[in-house]
C-alpha cells in the first residue's frame, strides 16, 4: 500500500471535496474496496490535519462487519475518528487482510500526532449523504464529515 | 425525494404540503429573502424528510436560521408522541448533544473598560482551553467523577466550587436532565470526555465579550439584568468528544432498530426507534448523560472566565458581579407537555439547532423570569451581533415553544475561505472595535461574518411571527475562537 506522502507526491489522491453549507462533503474512488477505504481515510485526514508526518511507530487492528457497504465505510471512518480524537493516533500505512463491501480486517500503522498539527475537529462521518457504488472501473463513494 | 414545492401562508410562514410518505406538513419560518437562502440548499427537502418520522405531530418545523444539516436540517424542530408510536431520532439531536449558549452579565460598563478589552480577551484565551481536541482545563476526571458529571450535570461541578446556586437556577433544566444513566454511555465516549471538561473546542464554538448596544424591550431587559452599555460574556460550546461518541454509538443501534420496527426512512441519518422501545430508552438515557456533561462543561468554563476576569482587571468577584442570565441548549430532545388539537399531550420534542422559547407561565422557566418569559439566546456572527429574545405564548401554539439558535450559515466553509485572508479579516474586525484571538486562521476565515445570514433579519422573523420577542442586541467587542 502507498502511504499518505507517497500518494500526495504522485498526485493520485483519489478524493475531491464537494460543496456543503456547513460541513465537509467528499467524493472518493478506488479500483478496489480497499483503495476506496484508503481514499476516504486520506480525505478525513485532509480535513483534520494541517500537516502529517511520515511515521509509523505503532499499530492498531480494525475489524468491521456490516450488511451494507455504506455501513462499512461509516464504521471505518468512525474507527479512524475515534483513534484520532481519543488516542491522538494518525494512520500513515494501511494493510488490509480482507476488504470487501461487508467485511474489513485491517492492520493500520501510524503515530501519535502533535496537537499543533491538527486543523479541523471532525465530529463524525454521517449516514446522511453516504453513498457507495460499484462501477465498471471500481468503487465510488460520497461521504459527509460533520465539523 | 423530488424538489419540494413551498406554499406561502403569510409573509413569514411557508408550508410544505403533505405528500408521499410525509405524515404531517412542513412549516418554515422565514421572510422572502431568507426563504430563498433556505431553498438554495437541501434544508427544505430535509424538513419534508423529518415529516415522515413515525408519531410526529403538528408540523415538521424549521426556524429562520435553517440550513442543510445531516438528517434533520439545522434549525429543525419535530415533536413526536410516545403514546402513538412516536420515535426518538439521534439525528434530531445531533452529534454535539446539548450544544448551547450561556450569557452572563457583568457590573462593567464598556466605556470604563474599552482600553482593557484586549487584555480581557488575552486572559480568556489563556485561561480557557480552546481549539481542536482542547483539554486540561481541570484535572482529568476519575471514573467516579465522570459518573457524577454524567448523572448530575452542572450541580456536580458547582458543589466542587465551580459556580453557585444562582447559576443553576438560571440554567435550562437546572443544568441536569433527568433520566441520565452513565452505565449506558460507552467507555469510548467516556474516554473522549475525561480530559475535555471545561474546554471550548473549535469550529463555530466561541467565547465572546460583548456590549449591550440596544434595548428593544425595557421591561424584559430589566428582568434579565441587561442595561445599555453593559459588558457581557457569552459562551457557545457543547458536550465535546463525549457527546459526538454517544451519537455515533447510538446510530449503529438505531439503524438496526429502525429496520426491526419496519420504519421506512428517507435518509438513514434519521434512523430512530420508538421512544418506548429499549433502543429508544437507552439512547435517551445516554443523551441525557451527555447533556449533563455539556452543562457541566459550560459551567466550568463560566467559572474559569470569572477567575480570568478577576485576575486581568484586579477586581473582586463582588465588584465584577458576573451573573448568569441564562444557559440554553439547542441540540436536544426533551419531554414536554404541549397542547395539540385541543389536547394536552406529553411529547418528545427534538430541537436540532433550535432553542426552547417558553413563555413565563411554564413551570420550566426560572422563577425570576416567570413574568416575562424565558431568555432566548440567538448569537450571530463574530462581526455583527447577537440578540437576547424572550419566549412567548405564540411559540407554544406555533413551534412547540421553539425559536432559532443563531444566524445560520449561508456560505460553505470552502466558499467562506475563498478570497478571505485571516490577517486582513482580523485587522478589519479590529478597526470595527472587535478584538479576535483564534487558534486557527482557517477557522477565522470560515467563520467570517459573510458566511452567516443577517442576524437582525433572522430575529426580526421571530419577532414578527411572534415566536419570540426581541429584547436586547449585543455587539461583540472581543472574541475567542478555537
Amino acid at each position: 500500500m502507498l502511504d499518505y506522502k507517497v500518494q500526495a507526491q504522485r498526485g493520485i489522491m483519489n478524493y475531491r471535496f464537494l460543496e456543503h453549507t456547513a460541513d465537509a462533503r467528499v467524493e472518493c474512488t478506488g479500483a478496489t474496496f480497499a483503495e476506496l477505504l484508503e481514499a476516504a481515510a486520506l480525505a478525513l485526514y485532509a480535513v483534520a490535519f494541517r500537516r502529517m508526518e511520515d511515521r509509523s511507530e505503532d499499530r492498531r487492528l480494525i475489524s468491521i462487519a456490516a450488511e451494507k457497504p455504506e455501513d462499512v465505510l461509516v464504521r471505518w471512518l468512525q474507527e479512524l475518528i475515534y483513534l484520532m480524537e481519543a488516542e491522538h493516533f494518525a494512520v500513515t500505512r494501511f494493510r488490509f487482510m480482507h476488504a470487501d463491501a461487508n467485511r474489513v480486517e485491517a492492520e493500520v500503522q501510524g503515530y501519535r500526532y502533535r496537537a499543533e498539527d491538527r486543523e479541523d475537529e471532525v465530529k463524525a462521518a454521517t449516514y446522511h449523504g453516504m453513498k457507495v457504488e460499484q462501477q465498471e472501473t471500481g468503487w465510488r463513494a460520497e461521504a459527509i464529515f460533520d465539523l | 425525494m423530488a424538489r419540494t414545492e413551498l406554499k406561502r401562508i403569510n409573509d413569514y410562514t411557508w408550508e410544505i404540503p403533505k405528500r408521499g410518505k410525509m405524515r404531517v406538513p412542513g412549516r418554515i419560518y422565514a421572510d422572502a429573502q431568507l426563504i430563498k437562502k433556505i431553498e438554495a440548499d437541501n434544508a427544505v427537502d430535509q424538513v419534508a424528510n423529518v415529516a415522515c418520522l413515525p408519531g410526529i405531530v403538528g408540523y415538521s418545523l424549521a426556524m429562520p436560521d435553517a440550513h442543510w444539516g445531516y438528517g434533520f436540517p439545522i434549525g429543525g424542530v419535530a415533536a413526536t408522541d410516545p403514546d402513538n408510536d412516536g420515535v426518538i431520532s439521534p439525528g434530531g439531536v445531533g452529534y454535539d448533544i446539548n450544544c448551547g449558549v450561556r450569557l452572563m452579565t457583568t457590573a462593567l460598563d464598556y466605556q470604563g473598560v474599552r482600553d482593557r478589552i484586549r487584555d480581557i480577551v488575552t486572559g480568556l484565551y489563556r485561561d480557557i482551553p480552546c481549539g481542536v481536541g482542547s483539554s486540561g482545563a481541570i484535572p482529568k476526571l476519575s471514573t467516579k467523577d465522570m459518573k457524577r458529571v454524567l448523572s448530575d450535570g452542572a450541580s456536580c461541578v458547582v458543589e466542587q466550587g465551580y459556580g453557585n446556586q444562582e447559576d443553576l437556577a438560571h440554567t435550562e433544566e437546572h443544568g441536569r436532565l433527568n433520566g441520565a444513566d452513565p452505565d449506558v454511555v460507552s467507555e469510548r465516549a467516556k474516554s473522549r470526555g475525561e480530559e475535555q471538561l471545561g474546554t471550548l473546542g473549535s469550529g463555530n464554538h466561541f467565547l465572546e465579550v460583548g456590549v449591550v448596544d440596544r434595548i428593544e424591550n425595557a421591561e424584559i431587559a430589566r428582568a434579565y439584568g441587561l442595561r445599555e452599555g453593559q459588558v457581557t460574556l457569552m459562551i457557545h460550546s457543547g458536550s465535546r468528544g463525549l457527546g459526538y461518541q454517544v451519537c455515533d454509538d447510538s446510530l449503529q443501534t438505531m439503524v438496526r432498530a429502525a429496520a426491526r420496527y419496519g420504519i421506512d426512512l428517507p435518509d438513514r441519518q434519521l434512523c430512530c426507534a420508538p421512544v418506548k422501545s429499549q433502543a429508544g430508552r437507552d439512547y435517551l438515557a445516554a443523551m441525557a448523560a451527555a447533556a449533563n456533561y455539556a452543562w457541566a462543561n459550560r459551567q466550568v468554563m463560566m467559572h474559569l472566565a470569572r477567575i480570568s476576569l478577576e485576575g486581568t482587571l484586579g477586581a473582586s468577584a463582588e465588584a465584577l458581579d458576573i451573573r448568569l442570565v441564562y444557559d440554553v441548549c439547542h441540540n436536544i430532545a426533551k419531554f414536554e407537555i404541549h397542547e395539540v388539537e385541543g389536547q394536552r399531550r406529553r411529547l418528545c420534542v427534538h430541537r436540532k439547532g433550535a432553542t426552547r422559547a417558553f413563555p413565563g407561565n411554564r413551570e420550566e422557566v426560572p422563577e425570576a423570569y416567570r413574568r416575562v418569559g424565558q431568555p432566548v439566546l440567538v448569537p450571530g456572527d463574530m462581526g455583527t451581533g447577537s440578540w437576547v429574545c424572550a419566549g412567548t405564548d405564540e411559540a407554544m401554539t406555533e413551534t412547540f415553544g421553539s425559536a432559532c439558535h443563531g444566524a445560520g450559515r449561508v456560505k460553505s466553509r470552502t466558499s467562506a475561505r475563498k478570497g478571505e485572508d485571516a490577517a486582513a479579516l482580523l485587522r478589519e474586525l479590529e478597526q470595527q472595535g472587535i478584538f479576535v484571538m483564534a487558534r486557527s486562521k482557517k477557522t477565522v476565515t470560515e467563520e467570517s461574518p459573510s458566511a452567516y445570514k443577517d442576524i437582525d433579519a433572522v430575529t426580526a422573523v421571530l419577532d414578527t411571527a411572534g415566536i419570540s420577542r426581541r429584547v436586547a442586541r449585543i455587539r461583540p467587542v472581543g472574541v475567542v475562537k478555537g
